[in-house]
């Protein structure tokens, strides 16, 4: 029974640590953003390594997520006859939940883990420690110019999620489907309003910020826990990030509809 | 023979003191109640066996870790209740060459000499490859600028990881197991290249090493350390003197010696299995 109770208060005592230290560094990374040196340069390279790499993965991704969103949409509107519908269900899904969630897990699998394990590397090599001994702060040279690319690139991404999804919609609803052109486009039209935007924008915004916050943590104390030290708490750390990144996108995901609507 | 006009001066103030420093790692104490100085312009080794605490010590005199308690001071600043801001000021005072070199793998030898100049001054771009050039010629390395780490060998890469140490010209140069994973050649190359940097240019310079020839062919002044505690501390000569157990052990490379016999050895592995 003790032996019980004194390992939940340790794991209740690692969870506040851990929670603290995320919160720190969290803090650290933003003071980052204001210290020099610049980084508009670094900053442009990563919104190419997390956006324009990511550009792939995600357009295709979202020509067959919209495409199935055509399907299953006509299946079940048929049913009701209202197959002019079918432009709203696709766009509503895809702008308010689908688009941001999407992409920030494509971003979290293809960017946030090759982020993690760099900067994991660069830990096991002592690389943060010659930055440190260079008088240099790791967090404002290493983790800010990836916490701004990623703020710009996701948001991005999304948007190109969105009309690429609506147009692998458009293909199925109309082009297999047989719907009416200008009632997908009808609907599309009066059924998104501002505030379903808004709502995309705000969800890719904290996503963004979490899938950064996340997977740089982990990296940057990457195989300095007992057990897991070297290469092996490269590979452990960058598991964790990404596991962990996608279920707090999914959490944070229902904080925010249910918060905006 | 060592030159004798190399030999610390015994009458000049340390420029690092170290003083009753104990660290821990988690509840183990893995220093105990060190005390010793740094002469300015004088190669000090710190050598011991591995796990001896020699790079622990290294980690508290360039601030990568604090002690429990105990004092540093640089220049009678204590290092270990330092600012932030202080802490930086002292580190671009100081150069570190970690054990494998530490180079940033994504950038070529040049960039990585180049980060210390672009960040901490406002050169031109043009003085910074010239800087960048002058420095790898320091090392043996002169137009390699261009090639990435990965093109290197491990001496090649040590000797790159220097050049970047060099680009601020500090006045205190760290090397963490210079030697190691060298070949003899390549070995007896970056002592000379550590004697020179101290010749020319006056440098202080502090070695931690397990390589005894490397050890006495640079020092000025030896600690010898085991289990967190330093056995012996002195000249070269001295240090050779030293009549401790473990310190004549450690110089004559005696292994440890738990079976006198291997009928002793053979039974201790059974009785384990």
């Amino acid at each position: 029974m003790v032996r019980v109770i004194s390992a939940i208060g340790r794991y209740g005592i690692n969870l506040v640590q851990e929670l603290g230290r995320m919160g720190l560094f969290f803090y650290y990374s933003f003071l980052g953003i204001f210290k020099p040196p610049g980084k508009f340069f670094s900053t442009i390279k990563q919104v190419h390594f997390i956006g324009n790499k990511s550009m792939a993965v995600v357009s295709f991704t979202a020509a067959f997520s919209g495409m199935v969103l055509g399907l299953q949409g006509y299946y079940t509107l048929s049913k009701f006859g209202s197959e002019g519908l079918l432009g709203s269900a696709v766009a509503l899904s895809l702008i308010r939940e689908l688009g941001p969630v999407l992409t920030a897990l494509m971003v979290t699998g293809r960017a946030g883990s090759a982020i993690c394990a760099e900067i994991g590397i660069m830990r096991i090599e002592e690389q943060i420690e010659a930055l440190e001994c260079m008088a240099i702060d790791p967090y404002s040279y290493i983790i800010a110019p990836k916490v701004l690319g990623c703020i710009i690139a996701v948001p991005l991404l999304t948007a190109i999620f969105d009309i690429v999804g609506m147009l692998g919609g458009y293909g199925v609803g109309v082009g297999l489907m047989g719907v009416n052109p200008g009632a997908f486009i009808w609907g599309m039209k009066n059924s998104v309003l501002n505030q379903d935007v808004w709502m995309g924008v705000v969800k890719s915004f904290f996503f963004a910020v979490l899938i950064i916050w996340i997977c740089c943590y982990k990296g940057f104390w990457a195989g300095t826990r007992r057990g897991s030290f070297g290469a092996e708490g490269v590979s452990k750390a960058t598991t964790e990030a990404v596991v962990l990144s996608s279920v707090m996108v999914l959490v944070c995901d229902y904080i925010i509809t249910s918060l905006m609507l | 023979m060592k030159d004798p006009g190399n030999m610390p001066n015994v009458e000049s103030s340390p420029l690092i003191r170290v003083e009753n420093i104990v660290a821990h790692y988690d509840s183990l104490e893995v220093l105990h109640n060190l005390t010793f100085d740094v002469t300015p312009r004088a190669i000090t080794v710190i050598m011991g066996v591995s796990g001896c605490g020699k790079s622990t010590l290294l980690k508290l005199l360039i601030g990568l870790k604090k002690p429990t308690s105990g004092n540093i001071y640089v220049d009678g600043k204590n290092l270990v209740k330092m600012s932030r801001k202080e802490l930086d000021t002292f580190r671009k005072r100081i150069g570190v060459l970690f054990q494998g070199g530490a180079l940033f793998n994504s950038m070529t030898v040049g960039e990585n000499i180049a980060v210390p100049l672009r960040v901490h001054t406002k050169l031109s771009e043009e003085t910074i490859r010239i800087m960048c050039q002058l420095k790898l010629e320091m090392v043996g390395l002169a137009g390699f600028e261009d090639f990435m780490p990965s093109q290197l060998s491990g001496g090649m890469r040590k000797r790159a990881g220097l050049a970047r140490a060099l680009a601020m010209d500090p006045e205190i140069l760290f090397f963490d197991e210079p030697s190691s994973g060298l070949d003899p050649i390549t070995s007896a190359g970056l002592d000379n290249l550590i004697l020179k940097l101290k010749s020319a240019f006056g440098m202080t310079i502090v070695v931690v090493t397990h390589e005894l020839e490397s050890a006495f062919t640079i020092a000025d002044q030896l600690i010898v350390m085991d289990k967190g505690e330093i056995l012996a501390y002195g000249t070269p000569e001295e240090v050779k003197k030293s009549t401790n157990q473990r310190v004549r052990q450690f110089l004559e490379r005696q292994p440890e010696e738990k079976y006198s016999k291997d009928s002793q050895f053979l039974e201790s592995l059974l009785s384990k299995a």
